[in-house]
């Protein structure tokens, strides 16, 4: 894409390049961290069963032949239930590890997503206040954005995967809650500056964006702190998965959302043809966003 | 509003709690009878717990099937949680939802665990008649019971999350709540007095006794 010249322009797009650093997408992989204990409580439970059942039989044989246990009759089993413990020492510290990571990123990643598009949605504001200051519309883009900084504060992802990590189950079920209320909020937030938005462009004399219709998952999180409680534990599983999902369809939907903005914002460039495929190739662009064939000869 | 409106409403409404409340129990509960089937057939332990069961029957004082006594037993046990002041506890906003979960847990988990012992000891025909007439109506009884108890504590937890940060409480949200809460239990109550004369007066005639 060439560089438009107007600074604030050049500083809007910058930002909208730096999502690839602050939007992170979670891997869904990172569902090992609500899935590994359930897991892991089945095989132990029923394999600690299975060992108490087995010792039946035995102290009926022993009892009645009244001699001491030999080593090799309890090895087997003294061993058995070792190797449990050490299953269960070893899956607990996983899902602490594994779970105050995942926790880390996903604070992370609000807070970097949060901070970006305030930046953004400021610098946003300031251009469009140029082309048309009077419009209340544009006035409305501005109190949006300050709402957004004084509720969209930065959380410390440290210190949350830190607590996770000696606080396991209550740690994981606040931070989920906040993620939860706070996608809920910037759902909305983002739905109305949106609507705004469009007026503004309006209003400042630019051609309508083509954007992509917004969908708010309203999820509430209260309902999903009772629902974990009420189900032992395993609607987590759904939870976890939904805060997964909510933010990388929201960092995707973002990604349009900007480049549909940028779309109209930016000045038509010129353009030249692609001389191996035939394509419209931007002035100043080194390659041909068709065919990727080097322009500079 | 007729009777029928209000509870097609709040069936609509508690759409999520209901599936996830059975898709919780019913996978603990298969989970469950599978770890005990395996653990009993490797181990040939279900002839040995029958063996204890059956030299301890005259401990157990249940009364007999056909039976007043029997009937009311049943019932009275299943709706714990609306009278007995030792299980009741569990409507205290926010804090109960805990003790629903382990119950939730113990349920299943004790559930699953009968079907597999009583299926390898008594043959799944058997196990199908013991379980399954009073069953159908039971479990979803008590799902509808847990469901209109989580309704309740998402309804009193959010008013009162609002009140302490110093939030207006939505009123006619939490009345909807109430309502629900009221039109679910009232509900999961008479499938249970259903399913305690069924399983009082046909199971024990179905199972030859």
């Amino acid at each position: 894409m060439a560089q438009p010249q107007d600074p604030t322009l050049q500083r809007l797009e910058a930002l909208m390049r730096r999502r690839g650093e602050t939007d992170r997408r979670m891997s869904y992989g990172w569902m090992i961290v609500p899935l590994l204990p359930v897991v892991a409580a089945v095989v132990i439970a029923g394999t600690l069963v299975g060992i108490i059942a087995s010792l039946v039989p035995k102290i009926g044989t022993l009892s009645q032949s009244a001699t001491t246990p030999t080593q090799p009759e309890i090895a087997p089993i003294v061993a058995g239930i070792l190797a449990l413990y050490g299953l269960a020492v070893i899956v607990f510290f996983a899902v602490m590890f594994f779970g105050a990571l995942s926790f880390y990123y996903m604070i992370d990643r609000r807070n970097r997503h949060f901070t970006r598009q305030q930046l953004l949605f400021s610098t946003l504001h300031g251009y469009l206040a140029t082309k048309a200051p009077t419009s209340a519309k544009i006035s409305q883009l501005s109190y949006l954005t300050e709402d957004s900084v004084c509720e969209e504060r930065t959380k410390p992802a440290g210190v949350w995967a830190l607590l996770f990590m000696f606080v396991t189950p209550i740690i994981g079920l606040i931070a989920s809650y906040n993620l939860t209320q706070d996608m809920r909020k910037h759902d909305e937030f983002q739905s109305n500056y949106q609507a705004a938005l469009t007026s503004s462009l309006a209003d400042a004399g630019f051609p309508q964006p083509n954007l992509p219709a917004y969908t708010s998952h309203k999820r509430d999180p209260v309902l999903f702190l009772i629902l974990t409680a009420i189900t032992g534990g395993l609607f987590w599983i759904y939870w976890y998965y939904t805060l997964l999902k909510d933010y990388n369809d929201h960092f995707a939907n973002q990604a349009k959302f900007e480049d549909e903005v940028l779309k109209v914002l930016m000045p038509p460039q010129p353009e030249r043809t692609c001389g191996t495929c035939g394509g419209a190739v931007p002035v100043g662009s080194k390659f041909c966003p068709n065919c990727g064939r080097d322009q500079s000869t | 509003m007729t009777v029928i409106d209000v509870l097609r409403s709040a069936f609509r409404r508690n759409g999520l709690l209901v599936l996830a409340i059975s898709v919780a129990f019913f996978s603990i509960m298969t989970v469950s009878g599978a770890v005990t089937y395996l653990v009993l057939t490797s181990s040939g332990l279900a002839n040995t717990i029958q063996a204890w069961l059956e030299s301890n029957a005259g401990y157990i004082a249940i009364p007999p099937p056909y039976t007043g006594g029997l009937y009311r037993l049943i019932f009275l046990n299943n709706i714990g949680h609306f009278w007995n002041p030792v299980r009741i506890w569990v409507w205290i906003p926010f804090i109960g939802a805990f003790d629903l979960g382990y119950e939730l847990l113990v349920n299943a988990v004790v559930i699953g665990a009968v079907a597999a012992f009583v299926g390898i000891t008594k043959g799944p025909l058997y196990t199908a008649a013991g379980l399954l007439p009073h069953g159908v109506i039971e479990i979803p009884a008590f799902i509808l019971e847990f469901t209109s108890l989580a309704r309740w504590h998402v309804s009193t937890t959010r008013a009162l999350y609002a009140k302490l940060s110093g939030q207006p409480v939505d009123r006619p949200l939490l009345r909807e709540g109430i309502k629900d809460t009221v039109a679910l239990s009232v509900v999961s109550v008479a499938m249970f007095a259903v399913a305690a004369y069924v399983e009082t007066f046909v199971t024990p005639h179905l199972l030859g006794r």
